[in-house]
């Protein structure tokens, strides 16, 4: 209705443009002016209406009247005046402003906006928690704790640094409260021209100097080689019918002696995002008694949040051995942010025979990255270092009364930041980082127009069947899911 | 970019429906460089001056005597810019982190219409030359010899 309104004002907002001519020139006089003034040589003026020229005759006639130099009207009715007497001609032509042009284009770009935030309110505003080295994203905590009965650790991979001072910025770019228990920073020295990788759901750390990526590459859009590696990341869309259906990628590496594993590293789309905010949207206003029941020990909620979670799965590695494939292990991190490399180790397989892998996973939930074969040279115990917890900031808009924190744990609010400073010895380190906590998610009034008791029992009854009516809505948003979430990252 | 002082009285500007039908010259206000500043119907312009009706008398300003010489030929409605400009930032609360830039950017382009929306209808001298002020006149060709104010 707002927008309606303005539409009507901008037909209220006109502009004159007044143009003079001479009578010589008559026949070019602007036919938009609903009015031709004929100003006399003696300075009255005929004011004509329904006017036109008749040049053969060197006449305009018209309607209206003629007024003296005084402007009394002297005479009404139709005229025919000769061009020889006229002066000049004045036109008017009264035109909508052109001025509005650019209010109306930010205005269609402005309700783009907000209906696509509207109606896809899983892609805008989520996060979890985020730290920064370097000003470079470089992971995100406890993605899959939304409540403190989830609390868990979580530990990333950050990458190779120098050692001494490593500062890490911790924000909160999210509607959403994070209790962080603790942050260490894990940091295990590297060997010459290797890496140290963490082996994907345990606590060890793998030191390795052969990591080679493969030589081939084939999944159902065909050779998939250039598409994963060296920055970029491979992804497939979602299935139109099924947001579970699995593809695979066959890859194949040199022979490498062992031990092996094979390093992953990824990142998940907005499918998971999307999934989780559904879920809180059809639960509506009761969200939080099905949350509360969770912290009491109660099922209704973790044991189809469990299912949905095997429904999507993580990415399967399987090896070829003998003829047959078998399952290695598994790659999994939940969040769409910071790609975390997860390392598989491999069963034993001859050391001059071409080694084939094969990657199951869900369509459209997963960016690989980098997928190298490691010779995995021996486990390495890192230096953990605690940090000093420096305040940077309290989010405006929700500061409050709030002093900034030093000490574990921190609850941070959306806008918050704090410099963690850790003091390594000097050295060449990979650098792994460890949070624990959890994180709550605030219900967004948005979401409550989408409150369905029936949908919500859906999915906790029937998530396999969920997942399928789900699968249009998602694929309607996909392209534009991820590049919306970033850009709508809360900050001040 | 900035707002052009325009001296002209409100209820003196025609809205911009009425200009077609208007038969007489425009309002016109003349600061000169001393005394006060005189306002009423510009009766004629030319590159050599401008005669303005005053009451029942005519008054010639030749351009050594004019500092601005101001002529409004429309009312505008910056109301409506500056409500929709207001609207349309605060419709950007529902954009979330995307406020960011779509906040600033209807700032500027409302601010920036809004400036161009008063403009507009102003002219002014000297940033325009006299002679352009015929156009706004009762005798923009020129007024008879003969004439005297009734």
């Amino acid at each position: 209705m707002r927008w309606v309104t303005l539409v009507g004002l901008v037909a209220c907002t006109a502009h004159v443009d007044r143009s003079l001519t001479l009578p010589i020139n008559a026949a070019g006089l602007d036919k938009r002016s609903a009015f031709l003034k004929a100003h006399m040589k003696d300075g009255s003026v005929y004011l004509l209406r329904r006017w036109t020229v008749n040049s053969p005759q060197r006449l305009v006639a018209g309607i209206g009247e003629l007024q003296d130099a005084h402007r009394r009207v002297v005479a009404k009715g139709p005229f025919e005046v000769r061009l020889d007497d006229v002066a000049l001609f004045e036109t008017n032509v009264v035109e909508t402003s052109a001025e509005l042009a650019p209010l109306a284009v930010v205005t269609g770009a402005s309700i783009a906006m907000t209906v696509f935030c509207l109606t896809n309110t899983k892609s805008c505003f989520g996060s979890c928690p985020t730290f920064y080295l370097g000003g470079e994203l470089r992971a995100e905590g406890f993605s899959e704790s939304v409540a403190p009965s989830l609390e868990a650790t979580d530990v990333d991979a950050i990458g190779p640094h120098p050692g001494g001072t490593v500062i890490v910025r911790m924000t909160n770019e999210a509607y959403e409260t994070h209790v962080v228990k603790r942050v260490a920073l894990l940091a295990a020295p590297r060997p010459a021209g290797g890496r140290v990788l963490a082996e994907s759901g345990e606590d060890h750390l793998w030191r390795s100097t052969r990591l080679a990526p493969p030589v081939a590459c084939r999944a159902a859009e065909g050779d998939c080689l250039a598409s994963m590696g060296d920055g970029r990341e491979r992804f497939s869309p979602a299935d139109g019918e099924d947001l579970a259906a699995r593809e695979e990628i066959h890859l194949t590496f040199a022979p490498q002696a062992g031990p092996l594993g094979l390093a992953v590293s990824t990142r998940q789309t907005m499918l998971s995002t999307y999934l989780f905010y559904q879920g809180l949207a059809w639960m509506g206003r009761d969200a939080g008694r099905r949350l509360a029941d969770l912290e009491r020990g109660g099922r209704d909620v973790a044991g189809p949040a469990s299912t949905l979670r095997d429904l999507l799965g993580g990415i399967e590695v399987h090896v070829r051995r003998n003829g047959e494939w078998a399952r290695a292990g598994e790659a999994r991190e939940t969040g769409p942010l910071a790609v975390d490399t997860h390392l598989v180790r491999l069963p034993a397989l001859p050391s001059n025979e071409p080694i084939e892998v094969r990657l199951r996973l869900t369509k459209g939930l997963w960016r690989i990255g980098d997928v190298t074969l490691a010779t995995l040279d021996g486990a390495v115990e890192p230096i953990r270092a605690v940090p000093r917890i420096v305040p940077v900031r309290l989010g405006r808009r929700f500061g409050g009364e709030r002093a900034p924190q030093t000490a574990f744990p921190l609850t941070t609010l959306p806008g918050d930041a704090y410099d963690l400073e850790f003091r390594l010895p000097d050295g060449d380190y990979e650098l792994f980082l460890e949070s624990r906590g959890y994180y709550l998610e605030w219900l967004r009034e948005e979401w409550l127009a989408e409150e369905s008791p029936a949908k919500a029992a859906l999915l906790f009854l029937a998530p396999r069947l969920a997942l399928r009516m789900l699968a249009p809505a998602f694929k309607a948003h996909e392209a534009e899911m991820e590049a919306a979430f970033w850009r709508s990252r809360y900050a001040e | 970019m900035a707002c052009t002082h325009n001296p002209v009285p409100d209820e003196r500007i025609l809205d911009a429906e009425q200009v077609p039908t208007w038969t007489r010259g425009l309002w016109v206000v003349v600061e000169p460089f001393s005394g006060n500043p005189v306002e009423g119907e510009l009766v004629e312009a030319s590159g050599q001056g401008v005669t303005v009706l005053i009451g029942q008398s005519l008054v010639r300003f030749r351009p050594p005597d004019c500092q601005r010489v101001t002529v409004a030929v429309f009312r505008t409605r910056e109301s409506v810019p500056v409500i929709w400009t207001i609207a349309g930032t605060l419709s950007t609360l529902s954009h979330g982190g995307f406020l960011l830039i779509s906040a600033p950017v209807w700032q500027i382009v409302g601010n920036t219409t809004v400036v161009l929306m008063h403009n507009r209808p102003i002219h002014q001298y000297p940033d325009d030359p006299l002679q352009d002020f015929a156009r706004f006149a009762r005798f923009p060709q020129g007024m008879p010899a003969d004439f005297t104010p009734p």
